[in-house]
């Protein structure tokens, strides 16, 4: 293995790890809360056995509740399979706003710990490219990772997918000008976007980090 | 005897605040830590219940500052996943701490508490 497959590889391992823990937190929050509804149930049984008169309204909203946990758990475990098909074949068409909404459900959590929201602008839709998912969606992380050091807390970052006549740009878009530096791609990423013949660039100007993908 | 609740999961800390009040334990909980903090200068706690892993103040450092707002505040901890380094950061202190992995069966938590604060009683 070369050295560039090697650090590839490596950080592979790594955006994986730590998706996948993300995933299991989040998993594990879920389950938290249906286990503590679910004893409450058996509480208010338990008080109606003492005496206690059952309130339906009551019951309904435990109902609710566990309800709404098992959808977000379902969206949770679904986010999980899209993630792991990424690494079906080392080239596939794209589609971009759902690659992006699949890097935004990916990293929300691990941006919401940082007090900051991701979200995807819906507004434009370019067609798709062909691309390795795993490697770009691995690639977008780093820089989306990156990002989160170039805004405040309780900030909002946007992910856009543009076009052009000879490129996709996905952009992460949101971070302070003022803080956005040319220098601050490490090794690792620019080895990345190399392997996949994307550009990085940060636009200054724009608080924006944006990764080009030729068409 | 007053109870701190702190974790991000909304509906986990509301549900597991009622599920106590139950037994008979005074709670209050909160989202964040910061709220967390506001509400201990204005009441006095004697044992807080903190996830360890919570946006922008982890359980940790909360307790750090809980403490110094009130020294004999005991603390149990509660975890997604529970690691030895987690473990050995949240019971370093001299204080003596509780640490519990979710979900967390309410038998453990109030035997937790009940130990703690040296509070007789069954609450199951």
């Amino acid at each position: 293995m070369t050295d560039k497959w090697h650090l590839i590889g490596e950080e592979g391992l790594h955006y994986s790890g730590t998706m996948s823990a993300s995933i299991s937190h989040e998993l594990k929050n879920v389950f938290a809360i249906i286990n503590e509804n679910s004893g409450l149930l058996q509480d208010l049984v338990m008080m109606q056995e003492k005496g206690m008169t059952l309130q339906p309204a009551q019951l309904q909203q435990v109902s609710e509740l566990i309800r709404k946990q098992v959808k977000r758990g379902d969206l949770i475990i679904k986010t999980m399979n899209s993630f792991a098909h990424l690494t079906d074949t080392p080239t596939a068409a794209i589609e971009p706003r759902p690659f992006l909404d699949l890097a935004c459900r990916l990293s929300q959590r691990l941006a919401n710990m940082r007090r900051i929201t991701v979200e995807v602008d819906h507004d434009s839709n370019p067609p798709p490219f062909t691309a390795n998912p795993f490697l770009l969606a691995n690639l977008l992380w780093r820089c989306l990772e990156l990002s989160f050091e170039y805004v405040q807390p309780d900030s909002l970052i946007t992910l856009r997918a543009t076009t052009d006549d000879h490129k996709i740009t996905l952009a992460i878009c949101g971070l302070e000008p003022d803080r956005t530096s040319t220098t601050f791609f490490d090794q690792t990423t620019v080895l990345l976007a190399e392997t996949i013949n994307c550009s990085i660039t940060a636009v200054i100007e724009q608080g924006a980090i944006h990764i080009d993908v030729n068409k | 005897m007053k109870i701190l609740l702190v974790d991000d999961e909304h509906e986990l800390v509301a549900t597991l605040a009622e599920r106590l009040e139950m037994r008979g334990y005074e709670v209050d909980w909160s989202t964040s830590g910061a709220t967390a903090l506001e509400k201990a200068c204005q009441t006095e706690f004697s044992l807080a219940i903190l996830d360890m892993k919570m946006p922008q103040m982890d359980g940790l450092v909360l307790r750090k500052k809980l403490e110094e707002i009130t020294p004999t505040m005991r603390f149990i901890f509660m975890t997604g996943h529970g690691s030895e380094e987690t473990y050995q950061e949240a019971t370093s202190s001299a204080t003596p701490v509780r640490y519990l992995i979710k979900p967390v069966n309410i038998s453990t938590l109030t035997g937790a508490i009940d130990e703690l604060t040296n509070r007789e009683g069954s609450h199951d």
